[in-house]
């Protein structure tokens, strides 16, 4: 399929930005595979380019396996063929082997539908797949879908369904099919929370079907990164059967690498290869286990012992043991997931942005880094535009600790608060007050639980958006506006801060509008100044995610920002 | 017996009111904090948590009593299959440590009692001290180090498919608390007998020390541990709870901590009238037991 | 082979009382002292010192945060030794009154007070305890009436055993002749004869209270966000012990001693009494 007038006009601005040296080339690439530019078309953008280095950009991964999904991202990023992503040696069948994944015991039922913790979400990543895939380093790799195409400025994109691709029952994958789980995540009654990721861009009755292999989106306000939002970015748009109803254990049908031959809510979950799957020679495993344990160290400790390969998800400073193991690699991720420290400016003491800047002038960024991640982290500096974003100012001052600063910011005004967050968050509480402490503000720490924590209403009293001050943590977005829209928005569904600031807002706004990259800069460098200055939350890092493996046993296990499980290239060493 | 139904009733209502009363959102937590309001609010029609808690409990107290016991709200599975399989492999694990600690414990109070004031009976009193103040977790803690992660013996979790190995470290940890008490009760009484005016005769009569043994003291010591596992049992079922959760094995007790933490009613409320109907009839079995055995011993004393 | 020396031996005691004593009073004085007695704040984090070894500067080693093993674990015996004392306290001031009255008085609320408590009396302290604070939230205030709760039953059986047999004796008939009043019977006549059990039965307790709260603060309900507790101490270092022993044993064995201490203390008073 050939590029369209838009792809093209894109694709030359994309040419003068690298020429320029505004973006780096892998900057080019990620926003091709967005733009869904054909693999020709993103050769020409190269070429304009010149020689320039990968690895300037923050989202490089530092292992191997980063590496080979760059070249992945290469290939594949455009509208191609159907050829497959990457053609790797078909390792025969039974000699693939098992691979036993730990994870958490979800807390939820396992739906595709509903489901969000990284456990549930990992299991039907396995039996299904989405239109378009995540890489970890934040580009897009065609699944479902063969290649996508903007018109009308990107207010509608059409979509090129894989052709040959058979759910595992037989029945085959076509447009409608595509369009009817879409529209089962759009309904109104729907209880899935993809309806916010779609709000105000895509609504029932937006998407229709030209022909068999052809679905065509049409959104409510044009929207250049709308392909992140039907790819795994959106975890739940993973493509089900016409006639999906659930429970998932007994209807797993999916179109993905494995198949469920076994589930139990308290033991774990059981998968084959799908002999029939469409990417052929692949997956090169035999299947694959996930075992559950009831917390991270258990899960820890099934890792030394040998119960398990690799994990779901990990706390990097559990991995201490780990990484010292010589048989075990632990690949690691920078990724946008984020602890965020939220003050509410409406309310004492934080009402007054002295207060909050001097809060944020007393930690010291580095510990935090140091003894939560063992250094992996980047650190931020209290704006949502993380450095793994291309569009992300580099240039603002890094907040570092400076108590004589503090004292000067205090004047003399005394500071205490409690700070309220969920046991997940406890060790970063527990490190904020004793920071704190040195700089004579007192934090009494208000440990709730999960349920507690989000229970309420969410528009008058929940806990976790409505306390002075609290930590909430964020996994991650592939694009800065999914959490700079309802996180810092004054009309934001989830501002805690209650800061309301309409330059923002207009910024916001703005960078979601265009598709030009200088043009994205400037706006989100508008977004961070503002943050940074006025301090509505405090943003110590951006977390780094991290994978152990065992690699004296297995090769072609990587680590995912937002903990996706793709055990394609999986085979034993 | 009557007085322990109306104990579980009244735990029952209690559970109830508790978790309706406390802050925190079933429907919530099945959807995720990111689903809007008008969905969460949906979620808690369709469970059927708007309904005024009387009606609540009432609906749920019927569907209990006739087998019907819900659907969990985290898990989506019949409650009534979770919360039996649970019990299931709970009573395999007491059951075993059961059968490991009576032997063994009698075994060692023997022992202990019969070399009164030698360095055996100290050591094994020592020893039985030290069981008896180490809390399972840690005792848990070390055998998993040991046995699973450093020497990769033994599996680090408990799960179905492992069978009986993965079992071998909680029973071990379950089983020397236990052990460590109940020995060194039946040292006591091992002692206790030696001291008997009958034991003096009986030796000068001739009676060699092995037969005493058989005819007398073991009989008098049996009794021991059999009732004061009585009293241990309600140790070990407690015990269950921490070496379900450190071994990862899909018992009773963790399924009971899960619903608790995750607010999960049918669950908790069916695992809660389980266990405690479980407990009482060990009580019962155990009075049983010794009664039993109380004429039995009666008769050897008169002799 | 078979010695006629008991443990009862009152050397063995002495020895016995003076080891239990021992480490009882260190843990009450960290308790009492902590703050001096520590060398360093059991929360100050020192990220560079990570998991450093037991040494002269730091006894105990440093945990995964930096942190002074040493003093967190003089610092964990305050909440264990506020909580589990109080804890055994209401159980007896309770189990005492509902012993001296069902005991004095049997008849029908007897009956009835002993059958609803032996239910209550044969659940595992540990149950109620997980229960209530899963439910209720972790607060001192809820482990301390939780567990008192589950251990009142057992003292008021003791305590009403021991009224029963008391009530038969001559000087409480003699009392009652002269007119006192059944409070001054209970708490003038009868309570000072059984008292010695009491006392026994409460240390027993009270070593079950120690074990109670390490073990729930091990489960992760028992204990505020970075208390120094020491059953939460090793539960977040399980995975450390490997190359870190220090963090996971030292909190360990102070759990064990205190109980030791406690039981051995209870063993002692109860052999002094039937001596």
């Amino acid at each position: 399929m050939s590029d369209n007038e838009l792809q093209r006009e894109w694709a030359g601005e994309l040419a003068r930005l690298a020429r320029s040296g505004a973006i780096s080339r892998r900057e080019v690439l990620r926003k091709a595979s967005v733009f869904g530019l054909s693999l020709p078309l993103i050769g020409a953008v190269l070429a304009a380019c010149g020689s320039d280095d990968d690895k300037t950009s923050g989202s490089e991964s530092p292992t191997t396996a980063g590496g080979s999904n760059t070249t992945a991202a290469t290939q594949s990023s455009s509208s191609g063929s159907a050829t497959p992503a990457s053609t790797p040696a078909s390792t025969p069948a039974g000699q693939g082997g098992t691979l036993a994944v730990g994870a958490l015991t979800p807390s939820t039922e396992v739906d595709p539908v509903i489901g969000y913790d990284a456990a549930s979400i990992a299991i039907f990543q396995l039996t299904h797949e989405y239109l378009i895939w995540l890489n970890p380093d934040f580009t897009l790799r065609p699944q479902l879908a063969e290649s996508w195409t903007p018109e009308e400025a990107g207010k509608r994109w059409v979509v090129s369904v894989r052709k040959g691709v058979t759910f595992s029952d037989g029945t085959p994958l076509d447009a409608d099919t595509v369009k009817a789980s879409f529209d089962r995540l759009l309904d109104p009654d729907s209880e899935s929370a993809a309806l916010s990721a779609f709000d105000g861009v895509l609504e029932a009755g937006g998407i229709t079907v030209k022909d068999p292999s052809t679905v065509v989106f049409d959104l409510v306000r044009p929207y250049a990164d709308f392909p992140y939002l039907i790819s795994a970015n959106t975890y739940n748009t993973v493509i089900l059967p016409k006639d999906y109803t659930g429970p998932y254990q007994d209807h797993a049908i999916g179109t993905g690498p494995f198949v469920l031959t076994s589930f139990s809510a308290t033991d774990g979950a059981k998968f084959s290869r799908n002999e029939t799957y469409w990417d052929t020679g692949k997956p090169g495993l035999d299947g694959v286990e996930i075992k559950f344990y009831k917390d991270p160290q258990a899960q820890v400790l099934g890792l030394q012992s040998g119960e398990v390969d690799t994990q779901v998800t990990s706390i990097i400073s559990l991995l201490t043991p780990v990484a010292n193991n010589p048989d075990f690699t632990i690949d690691q991720v920078n990724g946008t997931g984020v602890n965020v420290f939220t003050m509410r400016v409406d309310q004492a003491p934080f009402d007054k942005k002295n207060i909050r800047q001097a809060v944020a002038t007393a930690l010291d960024r580095q510990a935090i880094n140091d003894t939560l991640s063992n250094g992996a982290a980047a650190l931020g500096n209290d704006h949502l535009l993380a450095p793994a974003y291309p569009a992300s100012p580099t240039d603002i001052p890094q907040r570092e600790i400076d108590l004589d600063k503090v004292k000067e910011l205090l004047a003399g005004e005394s500071v205490s608060f409690k700070l309220t967050f969920e046991p997940p968050l406890k060790d970063f509480a527990v490190v904020i007050q004793e920071q704190l402490k040195q700089a004579d503000i007192s934090v009494e720490l208000d440990q709730r639980t999960s349920d507690e924590f989000y229970a309420g209403d969410q528009a008058t009293d929940t806990p976790w958006l409505f306390t002075t001050a609290n930590l909430v943590g964020w996994a991650g977005r592939a694009v800065p506006t999914q959490f700079i829209i309802p996180m810092i928005k004054s009309d934001g569904i989830w501002n805690g801060s209650k800061y309301a600031n309409p330059d923002l807002d207009a910024a916001a706004d703005a960078y979601d509008a265009t598709t030009d990259e200088a043009e994205k800069k400037k706006q989100a460098k508008i977004i961070a100044e503002a943050m940074h200055e006025d301090t509505p939350v405090i943003i110590t890092d951006w977390s780094a995610s991290v994978r152990p493996y065992n690699s004296k046993k297995w090769t072609g296990i990587s680590a995912h920002p937002s903990s996706f499980v793709d055990f394609n290239d999986v085979a034993p060493v | 017996m009557g007085g322990f139904l109306l104990t579980l009733a009244l735990t029952s209502i209690l559970i109830f009111a508790l978790t309706n009363v406390i802050p925190g959102d079933v429907a919530r937590r099945i959807l995720g904090r990111e689903a809007s309001q008008e969905q969460v609010n949906a979620k808690r029609i369709e469970l059927g948590l708007d309904r005024s808690i009387l009606v609540q409990y009432r609906s749920w107290l019927g569907g209990f009593l006739r087998g019907d016991w819900g659907t969990s709200y985290t898990k989506g599975e019949p409650v009534r299959e979770l919360v039996l399989s649970h019990l299931g492999r709970s009573l395999e694990l007491g059951l075993i440590a059961f059968a490991v600690v009576v032997p063994v414990s009698l075994g060692l109070g023997l022992v202990a009692g019969l070399r009164n004031g030698t360095r055996t009976d100290r050591v094994i009193t020592v020893l039985g001290l030290c069981g008896t103040a180490t809390p399972e977790f840690v005792s848990g803690v070390l055998l998993l180090i040991l046995f699973s992660v450093r020497l990769n013996w033994l599996p680090s979790s408990a799960r179905d498919e492992y069978g009986l190995k993965g079992l071998v470290l909680p029973v071990i940890c379950l089983v020397i608390v236990c052990v460590g008490y109940i020995s060194r009760m039946v040292r006591a009484s091992v002692v206790a007998t030696l001291e008997r005016p009958f034991v003096r005769t009986a030796r000068l009569k001739g009676i060699t020390t092995s037969a005493l043994v058989r005819r007398h003291v073991l009989r008098n010591s049996l009794v021991v541990p059999v009732t004061a596992l009585g009293v241990q049992l309600r140790y070990l079922i407690g015990g269950l709870i921490t070496v379900e959760l450190l071994f990862n094995y899909a018992g009773i007790g963790s399924l009971l901590l899960g619903a608790a933490q995750e607010k999960d009613l049918p669950t908790l409320q069916a695992a809660t009238m389980v266990t405690g109907v479980v407990i009482m009839l060990t009580f019962v079995l155990t009075d049983a037991v010794y009664a039993w055995l109380d004429p039995r011993v009666r008769v050897g004393e008169t002799r | 082979m078979i010695g006629t020396r008991s443990a009862a031996d009152p050397s063995r005691r002495r020895v016995t009382l003076v080891i239990a004593v021992t480490i009882l009073a260190l843990w009450v004085a960290s308790a009492l002292f902590g703050g001096v007695l520590a060398p360093f704040s059991p929360s100050a984090q020192l990220p560079r010192l990570k998991f450093a070894d037991p040494s002269a500067h730091h006894l105990f080693g440093t945990d995964g945060f930096g942190r002074d093993v040493f003093s967190r674990v003089i610092a964990g015996a305050r909440p264990v030794l506020t909580i589990a004392p109080l804890a055994v306290l209401l159980a007896t001031v309770t189990g005492t009154v509902l012993g001296l009255l069902t005991g004095y008085f049997g008849g029908l609320t007897d009956g009835v007070a002993m059958k609803i408590l032996q239910s209550i009396a044969i659940l595992p302290p540990l149950f109620p305890a997980v229960l209530a604070v899963a439910l209720l939230g972790r607060s001192t205030t809820v482990l301390v009436v939780v567990l008192g709760f589950a251990f009142m039953p057992i003292i008021t059986w003791t305590v009403r055993s021991a009224t029963l047999v008391e009530r038969e004796k001559q000087f409480v008939e003699a009392a009652r002749l002269r007119g006192e009043s059944t409070a001054y019977i209970l708490g003038r006549e009868i309570l000072p004869n059984i008292a010695g059990s009491i006392v026994v039965e409460s240390t027993v307790r009270l070593a079950d209270a120690v074990f109670s709260i390490a073990t729930l603060a091990f489960i992760g309900l028992g204990a505020a966000p970075g208390s120094p507790d020491w059953g939460a101490q090793v539960a977040d270092n399980r995975v450390n012990l490997q190359f870190a022993w220090w963090t996971v044993l030292f909190p360990a064995v102070a759990v064990a001693s205190l109980v030791i201490s406690v039981s051995l203390l209870a063993d002692v008073i109860r052999e002094r009494r039937s001596a």
